[in-house]
């Protein structure tokens, strides 16, 4: 029972007594000011709702709220009293029935995904563009919602959410619910810690990642090939978890980057490994189960290998002797210039340190957005204006809106239509020299704008182990009572005018790498056992060419 | 019964200070829906629809001082100089007096709401237009179903007025009150679960509110839209309507058992 209701119920209990004794004195003063202390009750009982809200599990509650409120009416003292005892055990009797209900304080998950979808149906962008069908997905989904409104499961409704999300393979559709809840949507979802993770190398094979020790003796160490899991294909058993994000992606190349990723919380207490020995042989060991949390074993792995250059959001540091590098970590600069949208002061900033440095030698550049989440399209237009070269560049169309119909005019094809272009003048600040653009699967949104936009230049290399997210229309929350939904649902068009960035139904978004790194042994060495910045020491390597 | 509501209309007729409250509540309404018209060089953001959608629910914080003003001065503004007692010394039942004060309270407070509600949009649509924000229909709606949290915290105010008998202390308990919920809900972190149709002023909020999202271009403060749900949320009209109705009707009848025994004193 929660604790607003026990008090609740408490406070009506109390109320009752002190109503009682109170019958006695009413009755010998005879002042019709007395007769206010009955409606106390009624306020008691509004502060509570306030509070908390109101349940039907309460109604006996409510009920004695209304008994004592008709003490007010009757100057009886043996009236009153009555009422006060029939009160008090009202209250009493609420105890149980909260207890032992099934509807108490349950959570309408059914609701707010009606609600959600109906608001999201109406606003979502690339609805054609990705061939969504909604009518599937509510048929689909509703009775999944209704299911875990009755288990009363809230860690539940945040997975079906996700499952829910990623059937769009959009970066920027996403739902947010509590932290706690996530979290434990991720432990729930991804299985058991059976101490590795497995891996998909360049070369096809699937090896065991971040070991733990415990697995020496079974002959499992970093980078064995793993060949079975649970009787099952690595590929199979990735496909049998129940991680919903394991198909969000929004480009199919980064997905097939994380394959077998979700395979290594398959199973029960135990579970079936099939490996590559040292020795060449194939063996078949039975792991026990470390934890229930593969998803902090997962996490850890993924993020050495999404690592990014240890520095301050938008600032620069020196790689060596002819090479800078400008780390960004969000599109974002401070409260001032986000608000106003201008960045004219930023721009000034990172101009004057970018010519600093050039005179003490710099001549080459590497852009660091790896894990870059986005933010403003004003910050990657101001860093596209100082590299860009010199002249006018494209960088995104905006389509037709209809001011009165408030929607994007459609042409007969229910294409969008371009409004007006969005250019901007190059300074060419860094005068000849070369730039790598760092990317990773969580390069997204304003990211994967300054990815396309950059990247229209000869002197422009983009460079990782995957593509950047390939998402990048405006965003938009649908605020729910668990939880928010974030779409796409501002359109951002390309120069042909179809959609600027975003992978439509084939799942290949218009950006592509210039130098796919390939994530091989050499690349596991660097980053797992030596703790290097793998990529970045290969985008100095590459700049040395 | 006539002519206790006869009485009840001409003293106000004579009552400077709602006059002056009326007066000021129009004032301020009319002076933010022309200052947001005349500041924007947004086309989109001109004329009366965009205030309404936008800024309204601030004035509606300064109309719900009107319940309060009308149903202080009417139902204790005549404990005082004992109008009351000379009422029921004339030969006027108790009920005729209550009821005749609720009735001039309800339909006064009611009426002057709407005309608050509706002139400072009228006014800015003579100047500016009314714009293409939200739909004339959907704020006629608003200000029809606003009738409802009106005449709860207009009968709640009554009630107080009969306990309290000081206008400015009922105005002074409803504001106050108003204070103190919206501050114990912000320090809970929302409505803390409080549904449509329990707290009159938070609902009054909601039906003259429209929620929105907005759609944008890139990189270009022209290209921002706000976009308006004109229909209200449906599952708030059915509570709203029968909650409303139901507290109103036990606020009065309260009100005349606490008024029927009383010593007016």
């Amino acid at each position: 029972m929660e604790y607003y209701d026990i008090l609740f119920v408490i406070a009506l209990a109390a109320l009752s007594v002190f109503l009682w004794k109170m019958a006695d004195h009413c009755d010998r003063v005879k002042s019709a000011k007395w007769k206010l202390l009955w409606l106390t009750p009624a306020f008691v009982a509004f502060f509570f709702m306030l509070l908390n809200g109101y349940d039907i599990c309460l109604l006996c509650a409510y009920a004695a709220v209304g008994v004592l409120l008709l003490g007010f009416f009757s100057e009886n003292k043996r009236f009153r009293q009555r009422l006060s005892i029939a009160a008090a055990g009202l209250a009493v009797l609420t105890v149980p029935l909260c207890l032992f209900s099934d509807v108490y304080r349950r959570a309408d998950y059914t609701a707010d995904f009606e609600e959600m979808f109906s608001e999201a149906k109406k606003r979502y962008v690339m609805t054609k563009y990705k061939n969504i069908d909604w009518d599937k997905l509510y048929a689909e989904y509703l009775p999944k919602f209704k299911e875990v409104t009755k288990n009363r499961d809230e860690v539940g409704n945040c997975i079906l959410w996700e499952s829910f999300c990623a059937e769009f393979h959009d970066g920027h559709v996403n739902f947010a619910a509590k932290e706690s809840v996530i979290d434990e949507a991720d432990e729930r979802s991804l299985g058991n810690d059976y101490g590795l993770v497995t891996m998909k190398l360049s070369d096809g094979r699937f090896v065991a990642l971040n070991v733990d020790d415990s697995l020496k003796s079974y002959g499992i160490h970093q980078l064995t090939e793993i060949t079975s899991w649970d009787g099952m294909t690595v590929e199979e058993a990735h496909e049998k978890s129940e991680y919903p994000f394991k198909h969000a992606y929004a480009d199919i190349d980064n997905e097939e980057f994380y394959l077998g990723t979700c395979a290594a919380g398959v199973g029960g207490d135990t579970v079936k490994v099939g490996f590559i020995a040292d020795d060449g042989s194939e063996k078949t060991v039975e792991l026990p189960k470390l934890d229930s949390t593969y998803s902090k074993r997962l996490k850890k792995t993924v993020d050495k290998i999404n690592r990014s250059y240890p520095a301050a959001n938008l600032t620069f540091s020196v790689a060596d002797d002819d090479t800078v590098c400008l780390r960004m970590c969000a599109m974002s600069y401070d409260a001032d210039s986000d608000s106003s949208e201008d960045y004219g002061l930023m721009k000034g900033k990172l101009k004057r340190d970018f010519l600093e440095l050039k005179e003490s030698g710099a001549r080459d550049l590497i852009i660091d957005i790896r894990g870059n989440n986005g933010g403003s399209g004003g910050i990657v237009q101001a860093i596209a204006e100082l590299f860009a070269p010199e002249g006018e560049h494209f960088y995104a169309n905006n389509p037709k809106w209809d001011v009165m119909e408030k929607r994007y005019i459609k042409d007969e094809n229910d294409d969008y239509i371009i409004d007006c272009a969005t250019t901007f003048k190059g300074e060419d600040i860094l005068d000849g020299g070369k730039i790598i653009i760092l990317v990773n699967n969580k390069s997204v949104s304003a990211a994967d704008h300054l990815t396309k936009v950059m990247s229209q230049f000869d002197n422009v290399t983009v460079m990782g182990f995957t593509e950047p997210n390939g998402s990048a229309q405006g965003v938009s929350a649908i605020g729910g009572n668990y939880g928010a939904l974030y779409l796409s649902s501002s359109a951002i068009l390309d120069e042909d005018g179809g959609i600027f960035v975003d992978s439509g139904a084939d799942r290949q978004s218009s950006q592509s790498l210039d130098i796919k790194v390939p994530f091989d042994e050499e690349a596991v060495h660097s980053l797992f056992d030596e703790d290097e910045d793998y990529l970045f020491e290969l985008a100095l390597k590459e700049l040395k060419k | 019964m006539k002519n206790i509501i006869r009485s009840q209309l001409y003293q106000l007729k004579k009552n400077r200070l709602l006059f002056i409250i009326f007066i000021g509540v129009n004032v301020v309404s009319i002076a933010v829906g022309m200052m947001m018209s005349a500041m924007t060089d947004n086309e989109y953001e001109l004329g009366a629809s965009y205030f309404i959608a936008t800024l309204f629910s601030i004035c509606a914080v300064f109309i719900e001082v009107i319940p309060a003003a009308v149903a202080g001065l009417v139902c204790a503004g005549d404990f005082k100089d004992k109008t009351s007692n000379y009422e029921i010394m004339s030969g006027s039942l108790r009920a005729e007096a209550y009821f005749g004060r609720i009735v001039v309270s309800v339909v006064l407070s009611v009426i002057m709401c709407a005309v608050s509600m509706a002139l400072s949009p009228i006014i800015v649509t003579a100047v500016y237009g009314w714009g293409t924000s939200v739909t004339v229909e959907s704020f006629v709606i608003r200000v029809l179903v606003s009738t409802l949290p009106i005449i709860k915290m207009t009968c709640f105010c009554c009630l107080l007025s009969f306990v309290i008998k000081s206008s400015a202390a009922v105005m002074a308990v409803h504001m106050g009150g108003i204070i103190l919920v919206t501050t114990i809900i912000n320090m809970t972190g929302g409505m803390g679960g409080l549904t449509e149709g329990f707290f009159a002023p938070f609902d009054f909020m909601k039906v003259v509110s429209y929620s929105s999202y907005s759609t944008y271009g890139l990189n270009n403060e022209d290209l921002v839209w706000m976009l308006f749900r004109n229909e209200l949320p449906s599952r708030l009209l059915a509570p709203l309507a029968a909650l409303s109705l139901l507290f109103s009707a036990a606020y009065i009848i309260i009100g005349y058992h606490y008024y029927h025994k009383d010593d007016l004193s």
